[in-house]
């Protein structure tokens, strides 16, 4: 085919646009997901004339050697999907690499699986070969993917948000060797083509081996370190229990002489001591065991493991800079309505700024209250400030109360948020307390 | 004349609570009178539906039902829907109390501890004359145009005084507004506020919409106005020129 044939510039138009439509086919099968047609015809419209621009570019007005061409090609046209998926399906940059790498190993192998074959053809059998054999097989194994939920298998690994870096470096090393089967096919030989195939489909099911092994991997360690604080709840839980029991043998010893003390008081009809007695009474065991057990019936009524963990920790930094902390969770908390990763990096944040605002004042308290009503989770924070505040500037990046080189937890509280169209935050300054409230509202 | 209920599953605490209210209310003549004491949930709930009207109510938080979903938070909500804005105050013993979540969701007025007297009395005698001074205040108060926000699952009612100045937020369909006291973030367009908030709001850019009574000052030369508050908000090519009008 002449280089400068209008048909060579329609074949590589709709190459492009048929393996670009299979790329992102594979993508949701990747992430088994439900396909999103209407963002993906988006992505095309834009992607598309680029791609094959400067597919022209390299090959034809540059004239690079062929390899250079094809392999800077790839890369261009793998950035700019990446970029534009990233905006547009708003995943994570490095989690938009490793998917789109991952399809693109499922994709270019489809591709050359059967191009190589038709490179022995002629023109008619080789365009019927591309534009109907090519999108057949890719659309069935993708189906066949999608039915058997093959996405389940590896999406430990592009859950892990601490080592998609490396995932996504990983995908796009494993993707590269995938490419270098397309790069090689000019020089095959007929002979050659069964084994050159065999290997092709040997490399993708090792690939998809070892991501679903190192998915595997992540999940287990996952687990593990969630039945790690799960023990740690646990021996915190124990623990209070066991204050709460201390408590009250030193209780009952008190209680045993204040009640003879109390019957002496009744022999001699003295109603006035006895009645300051029992007021003392009452007093001590409020202030003793009262507040502990309250504390204890709180915290059980949060069902989600996580949050019940980052819970614990930040009432034991408190206890530790001697913080009261008003803790008040009436009704059980089962659902949240956003991530729990992202929850508890909000409520981190709303509690790390209210433990810095009151520590080292003179009566230092937080008032937290967890409430699940109707459908709406809502946290509220507070705590009492008795300087200015400007309400507009505290969500400025870098404004801290503190001196410079902080001031990120708010930025990074409304950066989480801006996810979540159903979550609500407001500020409060009055009467000199602070209150940060955040309502998230969960599916009916 | 405000009428008082009291609701506690035990007869003593229900008898000197009323015995002790009606001596409050002797004392500080108010102009209050107790209409009902109860056991039960329902029972209350059946006396003030026929006519719901502003009332003050003593509920126990613990209420011993059969139906544990019927205790006095419950109690509080179902009176909330058909007084809301009558007066509730919390009876209950120091291990049930939640009191912040009661007054976050409820509105709840106060709680008293039970206990002995000595601290139940002066905790009765604070609630009733908070009351009352709440009453006079707000008889005094005109009333004034409130703007009401939609902030998940709740209402708020914002008086249009108190509104410094709405901005756009990073957040697609987002609204910020200022008060000089809090700032909420939630759902609207800034045209349709515009329209609804009347002419004492300014339109200044594209993402502001300012209350001109809050205005510290205006900067022609920057393009930047001041509010009371120290927040900077833009003005635009277009409001400039009202502005000049206006200043």
């Amino acid at each position: 085919m002449s280089k400068t044939s209008i048909f060579f510039y329609l074949y590589l138009a709709m190459d492009s646009l048929i393996s670009h439509i299979i790329l992102y086919l594979y993508a949701f099968a990747v992430i088994d997901e439900k396909i999103q047609w209407k963002k993906i015809w988006k992505i095309l419209s834009i992607v598309i004339l680029p791609a094959t621009m400067f597919y022209t570019l390299v090959f034809i007005i540059v004239d690079l050697p062929a390899a250079l061409a094809y392999s800077l090609n790839s890369l261009m046209v793998l950035s700019v999907n990446v970029i534009v998926a990233k905006w547009m399906f708003k995943w994570d940059i490095w989690k938009c690499i490793s998917i789109l790498s991952m399809s693109a190993v499922l994709q270019v192998a489809s591709a050359v699986f059967v191009s190589a074959p038709a490179y022995f053809l002629n023109a008619t059998t080789f365009f019927s070969m591309m534009f109907l054999i090519y999108p057949l097989e890719a659309l069935i194994i993708s189906s066949l993917m999608k039915k058997f939920h093959f996405g389940r298998y590896i999406r430990p690994l592009l859950e892990d948000k601490k080592h998609l870096r490396t995932t996504a470096l990983l995908a796009f090393l494993l993707e590269c060797s995938v490419e270098i089967f397309a790069l090689s096919t000019p020089y095959l030989s007929e002979d050659s083509l069964i084994t050159f195939n065999a290997a092709l489909v040997l490399l993708v099911l090792f690939i998809f081996c070892l991501l679903i092994y190192l998915s595997y991997i992540r999940e287990s360690r996952r687990k593990l370190k969630l039945q790690e604080t799960l023990l740690l709840q646990q021996q915190m839980y124990v623990e209070n229990l066991e204050e709460i029991q201390k408590e009250m043998r030193a209780f009952r010893h008190d209680y045993k002489n204040m009640l003879s003390s109390i019957y002496l008081c009744a022999e001699e009809g003295e109603v006035e001591a006895m009645k300051t007695y029992l007021k003392n009474m009452e007093l001590d065991f409020d202030e003793k065991i009262g507040e502990n057990i309250r504390k204890t019936t709180q915290l059980g009524n949060i069902h989600i493991i996580e949050v019940k963990g980052l819970l614990l920790a930040k009432l034991a930094e408190m206890n530790k800079k001697q913080i009261t902390c008003n803790l008040e969770i009436l009704y059980p908390i089962t659902k949240l309505g956003i991530d729990t990763l992202d929850f508890n990096r909000c409520l981190g944040i709303l509690l790390d700024n209210a433990i810095e605002a009151v520590e080292h004042t003179e009566h230092p308290v937080i008032d937290l209250i967890l409430s699940n009503q109707e459908n709406c989770i809502t946290i509220v924070v507070k705590n009492p400030w008795y300087g200015k505040l400007a309400l507009h500037s505290i969500w400025k990046e870098g404004y801290s109360t503190k001196g410079s080189n902080r001031g990120l937890g708010l930025t990074n509280y409304q950066n989480i948020l801006a996810k979540y169209p159903n979550a609500s935050p407001a500020t409060q300054l009055k009467n000199n307390e602070f209150v940060q409230e955040l309502k998230i509202i969960y599916g009916r | 004349m405000l009428s008082i209920y009291i609701c506690d599953d035990e007869l003593t605490m229900r008898a000197t609570l009323s015995k002790e209210i009606k001596r409050q209310i002797l004392i500080g003549e108010y102009d209050m009178n107790i209409a009902l004491t109860c056991g039960t949930p329902e029972a209350l709930l059946d006396a003030i539906r026929p006519d719901p009207k502003r009332a003050i109510y003593f509920l126990d938080v613990d209420l011993k039902q059969n139906d544990t979903e019927k205790n006095g938070f419950w109690l509080g909500k179902e009176i909330r829907k058909l007084d809301p804005t009558g007066f509730l105050i919390y009876v209950t013993s120091f291990e049930d109390l939640a009191f912040q979540t009661f007054r976050y969701h409820l509105e709840a007025l106060d709680y008293i501890v039970k206990g002995d007297m000595l601290t139940m009395i002066p905790a009765i005698r604070t609630c009733l004359s908070t009351i009352a001074e709440r009453l006079s205040k707000e008889h005094s108060d005109s009333s004034d145009a409130y703007f009401t926000v939609k902030l998940a699952d709740s209402m708020r009612h914002i008086p249009l005084s108190d509104i410094v100045c709405l901005e756009t937020s990073g957040r697609t369909h987002r609204i910020l507004l200022y008060t000089e006291q809090e700032r909420l973030d939630f759902i609207g367009r800034l045209s349709e506020l515009s329209e609804k908030l009347g002419n004492k709001f300014l339109r200044c850019h594209r993402s502001f919409l300012v209350n001109t009574e809050k205005i510290a000052s205006v900067d022609f030369k920057n393009n930047e106005l001041t509010m009371t508050t120290g927040q900077v908000c833009l003005i635009s090519r277009a409001a400039k020129a009202e502005l000049k009008k206006r200043f």
